[in-house]
């Protein structure tokens, strides 16, 4: 497998290939810095531009804005107490009384390495699967790929932080979007009122609306109160040699979590970031120190989250399968360029495949070095007013909209899946599980209506054949734990933002 | 508006349930109109019926247990002006794009969803708009090109 990721990095040390993994990682952590962007909008502002890149570095691109804006997330929470992305919202907690206590400096250096660490085993543990998977992979029928999409969407809805029925109405919803248009099987049109929406609900639309233009309706003149950022003095960043060895095991343990969570389709980073903050307020010796600003307590979700958002990458390579939003937009950016994602990926495009991951490994590196001689410029940047970026945003929204395939009738459906996501969010519903939704739901419909057509109509081949026995017994577990930490977080609610 | 509070409140509370109840109808409403088949040899309807049939039965599931939960969450009122305006500068976007191109579709957009901004000035939006679309012409047409006309008339 070295021999396949020296391949990779070959094809991302190719300057125009590198330029574009610059681009990507500079504008994630740029989203990430900025609270209220981002990176399934940022990602789904790019997709159009996408389509004048080839594949792979588009894949690249796209990938360095994801990983990225896990590290400029990090930054707003620190300095401002706001969290740039959902999976920095623990980093506010232990990060923002260190800033306030003047380690400003301190805090940001730790979660850089902690981020940086996490990536690392993230990819090393990417590049040691990716090949075993997909051999597995290759094995699987339609009834796999059913129950795999079944526990993606289950975990979707079930591992979280909000109300799971809620999610679970939205994945199902999010189904019904991706009915829209000709059915797979018998080219029947199902729910198409218009001609324009006979190929289906565009992604980037969807995507669109419900997170760029209900974002944008939602602080469009919104009066926030003004709120500097604390100064940085980027003297005495460096951790003594006692907080260095202090953090060792909380890296690892968070590495450990998100790497978990990050593969197993249906959770990503965010869900991985408070795993990881939940566990370490347990096994802590010094619990004193937590929401006071323990460096612990900073550097494992950090951990968690940057490995998570490696690691989602391997069922999204190997499986075709999106762990989370984010993804499911990569899986779509991927068809959009007419690659189909799934087992056959790495012996099809094995440039494209190493290449990306190759591209982990680069991305990462080139984060870790602008990560802090960049903090002055992010810090400046956060001063700027939402008031000045928001028509520029509807801007790139139409723009881009628009130029994916020229369609009016793909504005207007941004346009109604924008008020869509602004009532959805006013009634405590997420949008991220409609977005997976759509993006699996036609996968689940045709797989399944294959297994029931291959097995006539016989349920239990989802018991009798042992791979789907594992993934229905790890369904079981999904209901289980639901069970157990919906009682206790609807008690307690000891993770919620403030 | 004449409503008791009372009543705004339980409505409130009941609208989520009801709404993604009165979506699934909707949906086994129209996939009825397709052929369901038999559970070996599936048509177009089957699944969109049990879509429909799971978001309702969510639905209702939402509904009782938010009128039975006391604690009404907050909500802020709904801000209408940016709901409008935005939503006008992107209608507007949608409508002239094929009819003047996109020069004039850009700045009209820019500036009418800049009113969002209560504290906007005329000159300061004829500026930022202005800037906004000599941005978005060289980034879209110069620099990406991509193939729009910059103007149709």
């Amino acid at each position: 497998m070295f021999e396949q990721f020296l391949l990779g990095l070959t094809q991302v040390m190719q300057p125009d290939v590198l330029i574009y993994a610059f681009i990507g990682v500079l504008v994630g952590q740029l989203i990430g810095v900025l609270p209220g962007i981002g990176a399934i909008s940022a990602i789904s502002l790019l997709l159009p531009i996408t389509f004048y890149l080839d594949a792979t570095t588009s894949m690249i691109m796209l990938a360095g804005i994801y990983y990225g804006s896990q590290y400029g997330g990090s930054i707003a929470s620190i300095l401002l107490n706001l969290p740039g992305t959902p999976s920095s919202v623990v980093t506010c907690l232990e990060g923002y009384p260190l800033a306030q206590n003047g380690k400003a400096g301190l805090a940001l250096f730790v979660t850089a390495m902690s981020s940086f660490f996490g990536s690392m085993v993230g990819v090393a543990i990417v590049v040691l699967a990716a090949i075993p998977m997909a051999h597995f992979a290759l094995k699987f029928g339609a009834p796999e790929y059913t129950m795999l999409v079944t526990v993606g969407l289950l975990a979707a809805s079930l591992i979280g932080t909000g109300s799971q029925i809620r999610a679970f109405a939205m994945v199902l919803v999010g189904i019904a979007l991706g009915l829209v248009g000709a059915d797979l099987t018998t080219g029947t049109y199902r729910f198409v009122p218009v001609p324009e929406l006979a190929d289906g609900i565009s992604l980037v639309s969807l995507a669109m609306g419900l997170f760029g233009v209900s974002e944008v309706i939602r602080n469009a003149g919104l009066k926030r109160p003004e709120q500097a950022p604390i100064s940085v003095s980027l003297r005495d960043i460096i951790p003594t040699r006692e907080q260095f060895r202090a953090l060792i095991s909380p890296a690892f343990r968070g590495a450990g979590i998100g790497s978990a969570f990050g593969a197993l389709p249906g959770t990503g980073a965010a869900i991985a970031s408070f795993m990881a903050y939940a566990l370490e307020r347990k096994v802590t010796r010094k619990p004193e120190e937590f929401s006071k600003g323990s460096l612990a307590g900073l550097s494992a979700p950090e951990a968690a989250n940057n490995a998570a958002a490696q690691t989602g990458f391997i069922p999204t390579l190997t499986l075709g399968i999106p762990g989370d939003a984010v993804m499911a937009l990569i899986i779509g950016a991927l068809i959009l360029n007419g690659i189909i994602p799934g087992p056959r990926l790495m012996v099809d495009e094995p440039q494209l495949f190493w290449g990306v991951i190759a591209s982990f490994f680069v991305g990462n590196i080139i984060l870790l070095l602008i990560n802090i001689p960049l903090i002055r410029l992010w810090v400046l940047l956060l001063r700027i007013p939402y008031q000045k970026l928001f028509p520029g945003i509807v801007l790139m929204i139409c723009v881009g909209v628009y130029s994916h395939r020229n369609s009016v009738t793909d504005v207007v459906m941004t346009l109604l899946f924008g008020v869509l996501g602004y009532f959805m969010k006013r009634y405590r519903f997420e949008p991220a599980p409609v977005l997976l939704g759509f993006v699996l739901g036609p996968m689940l419909e045709e797989n399944f209506r294959r297994t029931m057509l291959l097995y006539s109509g016989d349920f239990t081949v989802f018991v009798t054949r042992p791979i789907c026995a594992v993934l229905v017994g790890l369904c079981v577990l999904l209901f289980v734990w639901a069970a157990i930490t919906g009682k206790r977080t609807r008690k307690q609610n000891l993770l919620k933002p403030s | 508006m004449t409503m008791q509070p009372d009543t705004v409140v339980a409505w409130r509370r009941a609208a989520s349930g009801a709404i993604l109840a009165a979506i699934g109808i909707a949906i086994i409403a129209i996939s009825w109109r397709y052929p369901f088949g038999t559970v070996t040899q599936m048509g177009p309807g089957f699944i969109p019926h049990y879509v429909g049939l799971g978001i309702v039965a969510l639905g209702v599931v939402i509904l009782i247990t938010d009128l039975r939960s006391d604690a009404v969450k907050p909500v802020n009122p709904i801000r209408w002006r940016a709901f409008v305006l935005i939503s006008a500068g992107i209608s507007l976007f949608a409508l002239l794009i094929n009819w003047l191109g996109l020069v004039p579709a850009m700045f009209l957009s820019v500036a009418v969803s800049m009113l969002a901004d209560d504290e906007a000035t005329p000159l300061g939006i004829l500026i930022y708009a202005g800037a906004m679309t000599v941005l978005g012409w060289a980034l879209f047409i110069k620099a990406l090109g991509l193939p729009l006309t910059a103007f149709l008339v």
